[in-house]
């Protein structure tokens, strides 16, 4: 009950009040009720607000029923009005500028600190300061997070959660004595050449490795590199907790690196030429290198993408796909559910061109999940196909062609004439959508879907305004539910620019106008 | 045109929907009597037959008897009253309209109220414009009440009015799917949400369908609403909750329905119209507009239907027009 109340408020604009429900509920009536509302010294707005949300929260509830009829009564007005009071009022002032532009949220499982909330789960805690600035970039790995922060400061890299591989940097509270959990964001310190000037663009995490990008000093490797996915020299039993080498891969046979993206352990980077380069781990073909061996050097993908100008890579697990700047779908890696050729190849270890994206108008981007893929072209329809629960409803299926996702579903109505889908990501269980539905303003909708047995079986409005991107990484582990509706619970009319979806069922919304971190 | 001057036959003749200018500040039912009066007062000015005679036999009855006929004064209208009287005529409405709001009404009269309630169990979409001021807050939501509190208004834009705006049309269409009546999990659910808009289960239930400013004049603002449901201190408190979002309070200043399922402003008949020349022809007007969106013949379906969704989108009028609109 407690919870509940201070829930309510700190959802709220207002701050945070709290009342001593307990107290209350030992000697429970209306007027003890309305004296403790009143020594709260909050706005009658504020008390309205309180009672609605305590309604909602606890439906019917008798004494509460007592409460909000005391309200009612003194609607009921014995006395004429004066207008005279209502100038004697004093103004308030709920909008402030010091508010912090950015905010972040997250939901899923917290279980090792990948949300980065735990210590705000302590009540009174305040928001993370150091986290508060301009968040550009977040990336999920396997029960990690990690956030790029717009910054010219020293610490431009956050991470929180499993840290046994030093994918988040070396923190240690003694010395010799790593922390293999991080519970709320910590800097990671790069050693960049000119810390003030270079700034991190891009971040991409996989299993147990991150990947860092910077506008000026090439990319930036942490964490395992047992298979070479963190693109330098494989070292027999090399130690990764604790360790302290970040590696830097400054450019890619001269050309700059654009864009970087993780499977599971392997990495794939694209240079600004639109070459596309690989390392790790390539069992299934994943790295495109013509063979199944792991490879350490980040090396030239050639086959039917060699002279494209590919724009992007995908992958979340060990499915590539790979979009040209003509709207073309390439692909190599895994594809035991036929999700690259029609031919039952499980294997596919060099880039080939998709027949079946044939005629589905431009591709403007790709997601490869687990066990399916999906694509959105440059009309805002989005393709699935793969095995699994595709959002075609709670039956799991297995699509061998492109299908599409009746655009119905991600909003577009008589209402939202405009509506459409401007990105995709996967992880390995759960698709999600971008839509630009925009009302004036930019409005743009996170629609997701999960193959767990939730609720989320056909493609479902998170209701977040003005989103920038969706991100989603790895997931082994069911989704948790009570996260869910809290993310329900944040529906506000903040302009998000940013969502990324993190593995470990976490996502997190990098939201642009409103405070970092001040949800739970 | 055919005149007629007999009140039995504009009697029969008086069984239809009819579409009413609400004016805001009195209620359903007090409109209703005001109508009822005037169509009375109206049929009792038309020709009616003269009273019935009355056969009176006097005399002693041992001599002779004298049998003369004449007026009955038990039919004579001073005796008896109005011919046409308010209770005479059924009269009822689907969804009523609150004291504060004025728009279209669309009501039946005697045999009428069949039709004026099948179109009410089909649950048809209403578009509301909601007038409001920034700044204040009352204890009863809307102007006319006592003033509460009050809050800076500078920060507040068009576009961040409309972002919020935008976030309550996302948070209902979301909603929509919840309220459906099947299991969100199912098949039935998905091949529902496939078909667009869907309508609520319980008649309870407000829904939001679309929402947009029309209007933005700080403090005042007017927004359009599309919605099912609804009630007047729903409305009322939309605009209260809008104005918190903002960082702001605000105060419901004036509602106004636009449209019922199909019949809109232009069908409705003014205070100054509500005579039984005009209600026969809006009479004749309704039926016609019934018709042709095949109201007789329509379920009540899950989906909305073409006559939901029209006219909205149409009405994006001056700010003059719409200050105008919504002083009636």
């Amino acid at each position: 009950m407690y919870n509940v109340l201070e829930f309510a408020f700190t959802g709220s604009t207002y701050g945070v009040a709290r009342i001593d429900i307990a107290e209350l509920e030992q000697r429970w009536n209306t007027s003890s009720v309305m004296n403790t509302i009143k020594k709260l010294d909050l706005s009658w707005c504020q008390s309205k607000l309180l009672l609605k949300r305590r309604r909602f929260n606890e439906g019917t509830n008798k004494n509460w029923a007592c409460v909000q009829n005391s309200v009612r009564l003194y609607v009921k007005r014995k006395y004429p009005i004066n207008p005279e009071e209502a100038e004697k009022l004093p103004v308030f002032q709920y909008a402030g500028t010091s508010q912090p532009k950015w905010r972040v949220y997250v939901w899923g499982a917290a279980d090792h600190g990948a949300l980065g909330v735990n210590l705000q789960l302590k009540k009174g805690r305040s928001p993370i300061s150091y986290l508060q600035k301009p968040i550009v970039d977040v990336a999920c790995g396997y029960g990690f997070t990690a956030l790029a922060a717009s910054a010219r400061e020293k610490y431009k890299l956050f991470g929180c959660g499993i840290n046994t591989d030093s994918q988040l940097g070396y923190h240690a509270s003694r010395r010799d004595h790593p922390l293999q959990l991080i519970l709320t964001p910590a800097p990671v310190e790069l050693p960049l050449a000119d810390m003030l000037n270079t700034k991190v663009t891009n971040v991409a995490a996989g299993r147990a490795h991150l990947m860092v990008l910077t506008d000026r000093e090439g990319v930036f490797t942490l964490g395992n590199n047992a298979y070479g996915q963190c693109g330098r020299q494989i070292v027999e039993d090399e130690k990764y907790s604790g360790s302290q080498i970040i590696h830097n891969i400054p450019h890619l046979n001269g050309a700059k690196i654009k864009s970087i993206e993780c499977g599971q352990d392997h990495s794939l980077f694209v240079s600004e030429n639109g070459e596309v380069y690989a390392c790790g781990w390539g069992a299934d073909g994943q790295t495109g290198l013509g063979h199944f061996n792991s490879e350490w050097k980040p090396s030239r993908v050639l086959g039917d993408i060699e002279g494209e100008n590919i724009v992007k890579v995908a992958s979340t697990v060990d499915c590539v796909l790979a979009i040209s700047d003509e709207g073309e779908v390439f692909g190599w890696g895994n594809s035991e559910y036929s999700q690259l050729l029609q031919e039952e190849v499980q294997q596919i270890h060099t880039p080939r061109y998709l027949e079946k994206c044939q005629g589905l108008g431009k591709i403007i981007d790709v997601a490869a999940g687990g066990s399916f893929c999906i694509a959105a072209n440059d009309n805002g329809e989005v393709f699935v196909w793969g095995y699994g629960i595709l959002g075609k409803g709670p039956v799991v299926t297995h699509a061998r062609e492109p299908t599409q996702i009746p655009s119905t579903l991600f909003g577009r109505n008589e209402f939202q004439p405009d509506s459409r889908i401007i990105a995709v990501s996967a992880g390995i269980g759960q698709l999600a959508a971008v839509s630009n539905h925009v009302v004036n303003s930019c409005r743009q909708e996170v629609l997701s879907q999960t193959t767990k047995s939730y609720i989320f079986t056909v493609p479902y409005n998170l209701q977040i305004t003005t989103v920038y991107r969706v991100k989603r990484g790895l997931d082994t582990h069911s989704q948790n539910l009570t996260a869910w509706d809290k993310v329900q619970d944040l529906k506000k009319k903040n302009k998000f620019r940013k969502v990324a979806q993190f593995s470990h069922h976490v996502q997190l919304l990098n939201v642009w106008h409103q405070s970092s971190h001040n949800i739970l | 045109m055919v005149y007629v001057s007999e009140a039995p036959a504009i009697w029969n003749l008086l069984k239809g929907v009819i579409c009413m200018y609400k004016p805001a500040g009195i209620t359903t039912n007090s409109m209703r009597k005001i109508l009822l009066g005037n169509i009375c007062r109206d049929l009792c000015e038309l020709e009616s037959r003269p009273p019935r005679n009355h056969v009176f036999i006097q005399g002693d009855p041992s001599s002779s008897l004298t049998v003369h006929v004449g007026p009955s004064f038990a039919d004579h209208p001073l005796v008896v009253g109005p011919k046409y009287q308010p209770d005479d005529i059924r009269c009822t409405w689907g969804a009523p309209l609150g004291k504060n709001v004025s728009g279209v009404l669309v009501m039946g009269l005697n045999e009428g109220n069949k039709t004026v309630q099948r179109l009410h169990m089909q649950q048809p979409t209403r578009v509301f414009r909601l007038k409001g001021v920034l700044g204040q807050a009352t204890d009863t939501y809307f102007s006319d009440g006592k003033v509460v509190e009050k809050a800076t208004f500078w920060h507040v834009n068009r576009s961040k009015l409309d972002a919020v705006l935008a976030s309550i049309q996302a948070a209902h269409q979301k909603q929509m799917f919840h309220q459906c009546g099947v299991d969100i999990e199912s098949q039935t659910a998905y091949e529902l949400a496939v078909q667009g808009l869907i309508k609520p289960a319980n008649g309870k239930i407000p829904l939001l369908y679309g929402i947009k400013c029309i209007h933005f004049q700080p403090p005042d603002f007017t927004i359009e609403v599309q919605c099912i449901n609804e009630y007047e201190t729903y409305l009322t408190t939309l605009v209260h909750d809008i104005g918190m979002q903002l960082h702001s309070v605000a105060t419901c200043t004036g509602l106004q329905c636009i449209r019922y399922d199909s019949f809109t402003l232009e069908h409705a008949l003014l205070r100054k119209h509500w005579t039984l020349q005009f209600l026969m022809v809006n009479m004749a007007q309704s039926h016609r507009l019934l018709r042709e969106s095949k109201a007789d013949e329509r379920q009540k379906l899950p989906t909305l239907v073409e006559s939901d969704i029209n006219h909205f989108g149409v009405s994006v009028t001056s700010d003059d027009q719409t200050q105008t609109l919504c002083s009636n």
